[in-house]
């Protein structure tokens, strides 16, 4: 239980446990959207097994694709991909509606620093201030992994790194299995574990005993 | 240019049922304007070419007894360009074991340059070897089973004529086949014309020599009124009993006030479905191409000119115009114009050619279909390239967050899940997108009531006539006018229960310089089986004396109650200037159908001096099971000249209104199909501006059933806006364009049943639902992967 195993691409295989922080790294073309929206739920591999708590995603159908995505995927989008006519606080609420056991989604966007800016539209809220709703919005939901794409791809430099130490606070405070998808290497320090995309193939899994505290991350 | 026409085909290729749906809003545009519009023109031109090709006189003129050489008096008086006696005559005549009336008139022997000429349908015409020939009235020919060479034998003067059957026909002169003003409408059965060589009729009627009737052409300068005058006294002395302008021969008027109506009901409608049509058009070319925002900032930074980009993009539009229109007009032409042509040619004898292109329907409504496709081209291509192309490739700002009034009542809103918040703040937030794709809607629901609105008129027409007017079981012709006391004999007839006298007259309205000529009719101040309605439709009381005028009479003549008019009426020997009699207005009354002034019985002897007097009377009966025992032994009574049964006139009058009722389903269909295109379009575009919305909440984890509503509730929203706001205007306009249709002969009270806002209201429900159906399909295949890409 709580492993997470991907025979992802051409063999290659790895594996996540629960509770850690993963960094998967390559350039781009490399697989890692492949892997993100597999294990995303969002598309099928065409051999394999995606272990998931104990259950082959791999075999799932659509609708159970669907409960999946539901129940055990946070998602944190690059663009955020708000809904534009919802407020911070109903956008987490949107996603924490649809879940069996999801958290108060006030108390999360609090978490993430954005008490005062609840009743706030997304045009309202600057991109750093965005990414954090969707991050709140995937933490709201309570599930086994958050899967979160290139986070800070769309930030400045210092507000990726907010982000990146907000992810690292939500992996420490809520147990929860992060996944991040990046291009970005130094990114990777801070993991875990770290898996290495290229050309198709995991090429390595590394286990990382000592993560660099995202303060002292720097590209 | 040749990659973008590449890019042109295959964009359109991936969306073929957007192009369709916005070709078939163009299509039925231009198809319903152009194909009501020239049907119409097809049945006013053919009746004017008929008249004008068979030479139907341009006055009428009946007397009792005139010598052939008075026609030549009367071909003398200046303006008349010839001039033709006839003998017509009213007989009786046995078909099987039923009675029926033939109307003989006399043609020459020689067809040349008739006046009145008839137009053979099958047969010929006489031919030297006998006189005793006949062509028959095509109606009366078909309805009585008759065949070519049958003998009939009419009754004249009390004895039976032998006359073959040679031809059938159909002539100008009746259109209709009415006896008199006084029948609704054409019972070919009962009655019909038959066309016997003149010198053999004379003889056999006792007309040798002599004429009863008198058919005048004018020449180019002939003034109709100076020449009826003339004629008028000319003929004074042979016992004129009337004398009339083309324009008030029963059949020609009645013709064209029918023609008129229809035109004033089908203009509106199909103006106002090609209006909608453009607004549609405009609204989703505006958006669809709103849409392509980034690729013509992409276009732009690669260095394409505005002008090759506004090119490449009025593309679509110009071909969606011209498709639509082309397509449209053909449709428009042989299939809505062939339609309601074909259903015209039930109802008029008119040799009415097949379809015909007239360019003076298509081009205009082409053309203007094709400019609002352009226009609407044009202008959101101008907004979107008026951006430097770094902006425009940038996505549109996202949508600026407010809170909508409606977040104000607080318990509602905490009440209702998000996906009606987002709804609602979707509506509210894109004021003008919503109104746009809601005024599709308004527009379908105003078309739709029309249609009812019509329908509901005629229904209510036929109900009040029939249910609160005519309230007789039968109605009983005589021959000649003739003594109240005479109804003693009807009374005794077995299971009668009640009859009442009527007297149908004509007569000339004098109200200051203003003249009209009216039927006048008289009845029993406390008549029970005709309802005389007041304006609202309540009981109007029958005055002791003085008499009762249609509203819409009063005011086109300028009358108001209690005004004094005067009456005269065209009874020979008391019509003069000096028989006029000044009567008092004592109140109006509503008439849908013709314009009839209502006094009593009992003051028929002032304005006649004839005593109490009656053409006909209306008869209840005990049960209706006796109608045909009743209707036998009436028969037999001497001076009836025939029997109406209620039943007969209302199936007769259903069979009339038919083209209405034609005309009607062609409505209701065509609103149908426009309103179907209206939703398919709104929701087509609706899910391609929100695909990655609809990504990202898939990923989220919602199913496609949580998605398919939150977008397709959003229809059901809009729908439900747009139907309601369709209403008022819809009832507005439904009145207008029924109080506009009125003509003379007909008036259509504008009735919109509570029932039919129910019905419009569920079809455009269902035809949401239905676009919904076929397009959850686009829902569903919506790739979670847009939700990754960056918003373009």
């Amino acid at each position: 239980m709580g492993e997470v195993r991907i025979r992802a691409l051409d063999g290659a295989s790895f594996e996540v446990d629960r509770g850690e922080l993963v960094v998967v790294l390559g350039p781009s073309g490399a697989g890692k959207s492949t892997v993100l929206n597999i294990l995303g739920g969002m598309d099928f591999p065409s051999s394999g097994e995606v272990w998931v708590e104990g259950k082959n995603i791999a075999k799932f159908g659509k609708n159970e694709l669907t409960m999946y995505r539901r129940r055990h995927i946070g998602f944190v989008f690059q663009f955020y991909n708000l809904m534009p006519n919802l407020t911070a606080l109903e956008n987490v609420e949107i996603a924490a509606q649809i879940c069996d056991d999801p958290l108060d989604a006030a108390a999360v966007l609090a978490k993430v620093g954005l008490r005062e800016r609840m009743a706030n539209f997304p045009a309202q809220l600057s991109g750093g201030e965005q990414q954090r709703v969707s991050i709140a919005r995937a933490v709201a939901k309570n599930p086994t992994l958050l899967l979160c794409d290139e986070p800070t791809g769309a930030l400045d430099y210092r507000t990726g790194k907010s982000i990146l130490q907000l992810l690292r606070d939500v992996n420490r405070q809520f147990h929860k299995t992060v996944m991040i998808i990046t291009h970005n290497s130094a990114i990777a320090q801070m993991a875990d574990k770290v898996i290495r995309v290229k050309n198709g193939k995991v090429e390595a899994v590394e286990r990382n005993e000592n993560p660099t505290p995202v303060e002292r991350i720097e590209w | 240019m040749r990659i973008f026409l590449k890019k042109f085909w295959r964009d359109l290729g991936e969306a073929k049922g957007q192009f369709v749906s916005v070709l078939i809003v163009v299509m039925i545009g231009v198809m319903f304007y152009t194909g009501m519009n020239s049907a119409l023109a097809a049945v006013g031109g053919a009746g004017d070419r008929y008249f004008k090709e068979y030479r139907l006189a341009d006055i009428f003129s009946t007397v009792i007894r005139a010598p052939e050489g008075a026609v030549d008096r009367v071909a003398a008086i200046p303006g008349v360009k010839r001039a033709q006696g006839r003998v017509v005559q009213d007989v009786r005549i046995g078909i099987g074991d039923r009675d029926a009336i033939v109307r003989l008139i006399s043609l020459p022997e020689q067809r040349t340059n008739l006046i009145n000429d008839i137009r053979l349908t099958s047969g010929s015409y006489f031919s030297a070897e006998s006189g005793n020939q006949c062509i028959v009235s095509e109606n009366f020919f078909k309805a009585n089973g008759l065949a070519l060479g049958q003998t009939i034998e009419p009754i004249v003067n009390g004895s039976r004529v032998k006359l073959k059957v040679v031809g059938t026909e159909q002539s100008p002169e009746y259109t209709y086949e009415l006896r008199d003003a006084g029948d609704l409408v054409p019972d070919p059965k009962k009655f019909g014309l038959v066309y016997v060589e003149q010198s053999y009729l004379q003889s056999v009627t006792g007309f040798s020599g002599a004429v009863n009737d008198i058919s005048v052409l004018l020449d180019r300068n002939g003034d109709g009124k100076t020449v009826r005058e003339e004629m008028k006294n000319l003929l004074r002395r042979y016992g004129e009993s009337s004398t009339v302008e083309r324009k008030d021969q029963l059949s020609y008027s009645l013709f064209h006030s029918d023609v008129e109506s229809l035109k004033s009901m089908g203009s509106a409608f199909p103006m106002l479905f090609f209006i909608a049509s453009a607004v549609i058009i405009y609204i989703t070319m505006t958006r669809m191409i709103e849409n392509q925002r980034t690729l013509m900032g992409v276009l732009k930074a690669l260095g394409y000119g505005d002008g090759q980009i506004m090119l490449h993009y009025e593309t679509y539009p110009v071909l969606v115009g011209v498709l639509g229109s082309v397509l449209g007009s053909l449709m428009g032409i042989f299939v809505v114009g062939r339609a309601m042509i074909d259903l015209y040619n039930t109802y008029y004898n008119l040799p009415m050619e097949g379809t015909e292109v007239r360019w003076e329907l298509l081009l205009p409504a082409s053309l203007l279909a094709l400019l609002f496709c352009v226009a609407a081209g044009w202008n959101a291509c101008r907004k979107e390239l008026r951006l430097m192309p770094a902006e425009s490739m940038r996505p549109k700002p996202p949508a600026a967050g407010r809170k909508i009034l409606l977040e104000n009542l607080g318990p509602f809103w905490k009440r209702i899940n998000f996906s009606w918040k987002i709804i609602l703040r979707n509506v509210f937030r894109y004021k003008r997108r919503s109104a746009m794709a809601s005024v599709g809607i308004v527009f379908s629901m105003v078309l739709i009531l029309m249609a009812f609105g019509f329908q509901n008129s005629v229904d209510y027409l036929m109900n009040v006539q029939f249910q609160k007017i005519q309230k007789f079981d039968l109605k009983v012709n005589f021959a000649k006018v003739q003594n109240a006391d005479e109804l003693a004999t009807l009374r005794s007839i077995d299971h009668v229960r009640l009859v009442e006298p009527v007297l149908e007259t004509g007569m000339e309205l004098t109200n200051g310089w203003r003249k009209k000529d009216i039927g006048l009719i008289a009845l029993d101040s406390g008549s029970k089986l005709y309802g005389v309605l007041d304006a609202r439709v309540g009981r109007a009381v029958i005055p002791e004396e003085g008499i009762l005028l249609p509203q819409r009479l009063m005011d086109s003549l300028g009358i108001r109650v209690g005004d004094r008019v005067f009456l005269r009426s065209y009874y020979p020997g008391k019509n003069g200037d000096r028989d006029k009699k000044p009567v008092i207005v004592r109140g109006s009354t509503l008439e849908m159908l013709g314009q009839t002034a209502v006094c009593s019985t009992d003051s028929l002897n002032y304005l006649l001096g004839e005593g109490k007097i009656i053409s006909a009377a209306y008869l209840k009966l005990e049960n209706p099971g006796s109608e045909e025992e009743v209707v036998r032994k009436l028969r037999d009574i001497a001076g009836v000249r025939n029997v109406q049964s209620k039943s007969e006139i209302l199936s007769n009058m259903e069979q009339t209104m038919g083209t209405m009722t034609g005309m009607i389903a062609i409505m209701i269909l065509g609103a149908g199909i426009l309103t179907f295109a209206v939703i398919y379009n709104i929701t087509n575009i609706n899910i391609f501006e929100r695909r990655r919305e609809i990504a990202t909440l898939s990923v989220l984890g919602f199913t496609t059933g949580e998605l398919k509503s939150l977008i397709f509730n959003e229809n059901f929203f809009l729908g439900a806006f747009g139907a309601l706001a369709g209403i008022l205007p819809g009832k507005w306009l439904t009145q207008l364009a029924i109080t506009t249709a009125a003509t003379d002969t007909m008036w259509l009270p504008a009735v919109l049943n509570p029932a039919s806002y129910g019905i419009a209201v569920l079809l455009i429900g269902a035809f949401t639902v239905t676009a919904n159906l076929l397009l959850g399909k686009k829902v569903r295949e919506i790739d979670m992967v847009e939700s990754l890409k960056s918003a373009e």
